[in-house]
């Protein structure tokens, strides 16, 4: 089974080198969703403040390959809209 | 004494404005704004090495105002019935009227019309609704006002192919300008597609106070208190409303109040309409413990400067219609002292006629 910790270490890792997101400050994941072959995961400020409306944020993660992906609607809305509700990690506040 | 009275009466009551349109040359009467002459044109077109677009026949139709009586747009068959603008004049009210221009309703869509980009009649479907209309001898000018009535007053149901134009149906995190193309779109403007991704802003609010001059930000949890917030607005109010999701990620729609106290919500990203709120939150995926920010946006003014610059809409070229859009939209456009859009009536009808 998938250590989450080292999931998330990796990606935090790889976002803190990418550069599109800078203007925001430092990003950290949020929360990490389980999707099958793919994880999305949600990246938010840090310093974001709880009346804050961030848009969007969201990443596809393949499974199997590690590649990050852009997220798109071609993804199975109702198999996201389902993890929501039961996510896969949440960064603990 | 009485004789200059007598001369400022003669031209008051006989005067007859007309204008012209681009490229028009002196003396040349064949063409809009006058009729045109079938024997002739087929040589002005030789000449020129142009091809006239008959579906869209500009020359069909006369403008003419007094300045005591108000302005008219009049169809050609019928100023022909009649017998000329003379005789037209001297029919009862109740004729001149169905052919009145309502300038308050002018204002409304001349606020925000501009040469560089392309307009929404120029749609397949809106084009058939202009076509047909334009049958019954309406015309194309008074039509293409109906339409962005139309879309304020019932929403995009109707042009529901306007909005997939907005995107190309992928998610690029544009959220917010998608949305802000659905306010451009629903006032008649309709700029070209640009997929650069994010705004500068990450947040909702900044982002969008930043594209629009005017902008009011209201925060509301329940369904219930949106819906009232967003009643509150009136008729043919509209704006954004930005979600969020329990993963903490967030997501930007525009709505607008619509005929009969509804609410539509459009999401400019994939094109989809919703006819409730409830549907639309729920299919975004919106948690109901978290607020909505509500944007009110509909008297509100583009700040095109700052569109530019955060890439929301294209700088000066590469427009659909192949113009130097903001560009030409900056140089027409004429402010008053609140920085908003003001052009005048014949200033509209002479780019109009000049398309």
């Amino acid at each position: 089974m998938t250590n989450v910790d080292t999931v998330v270490r990796n990606l935090q890792k790889a976002f803190d080198n990418s550069k599109e997101w800078s203007s925001n400050g430092t990003m950290v994941i949020n929360s990490v969703l389980d999707l099958g072959s793919y994880y999305v995961v949600t990246l938010v400020p840090k310093n974001m403040k709880p009346d804050d409306f961030f848009i969007d944020g969201r990443f596809k993660v393949n499974k199997s390959t590690g590649k990050i992906e852009p997220f798109s609607t071609d993804m199975d809305r109702e198999k996201y809209l389902k993890a929501l509700k039961n996510p896969f990690y949440v960064k603990k506040k | 004494m009485n004789d200059f009275r007598d001369y400022t009466n003669y031209c008051r009551d006989n005067y007859l404005a007309h204008h012209g349109i681009k490229n028009q040359q002196w003396g040349v009467r064949n063409g809009p704004p006058y009729p045109l002459d079938k024997k002739t044109s087929a040589k002005v077109k030789a000449g020129k090495g142009e091809k006239r677009n008959d579906s869209f026949n500009v020359g069909s139709q006369h403008t003419a105002s007094r300045t005591h009586q108000g302005s008219y747009t009049v169809p050609n068959h019928v100023l022909n019935e009649v017998g000329g603008w003379d005789n037209f004049f001297k029919k009862d009210n109740q004729f001149k009227n169905s052919y009145k221009d309502n300038d308050n309703d002018l204002k409304e869509v001349v606020k925000f019309q501009n040469t560089g980009w392309k307009n929404i009649a120029e749609f397949d479907d809106v084009k058939e609704v202009i076509q047909s209309n334009f049958k019954e001898g309406k015309g194309e000018f008074r039509l293409r006002r109906d339409v962005v009535q139309d879309i304020r007053k019932n929403g995009f149901s109707n042009y529901s192919r306007l909005l997939n134009e907005v995107n190309d149906g992928n998610e690029h995190n544009n959220c917010s300008k998608c949305s802000d193309m659905v306010e451009l779109m629903s006032r008649g403007m309709n700029p070209e597609y640009f997929s650069a991704g994010r705004s500068k802003f990450g947040m909702l609010n900044s982002a969008t106070q930043y594209h629009w001059d005017g902008a009011t930000v209201y925060k509301e949890k329940s369904y219930s208190n949106i819906e009232n917030r967003i009643k509150k607005f009136g008729n043919h109010g509209s704006g954004t409303i930005g979600i969020r999701r329990a993963d903490g990620s967030g997501h930007s729609m525009h709505f607008s109040t619509i005929t009969g106290g509804k609410i539509q919500v459009q999401d400019g990203q994939n094109g989809k309409i919703y006819d409730t709120l409830e549907s639309a939150l729920s299919a975004e995926g919106h948690d109901p413990n978290q607020f909505c920010s509500i944007t009110r946006l509909d008297n509100a003014t583009p700040n095109i400067d700052h569109m530019i610059e955060d890439s929301v809409i294209r700088t000066s070229v590469n427009w659909r219609n192949g113009t130097t859009g903001v560009q030409n939209m900056r140089n027409t456009r004429l402010y008053n002292g609140k920085n908003d859009l003001q052009v005048g009536l014949t200033d509209f009808n002479r780019r109009y006629w000049s398309e």
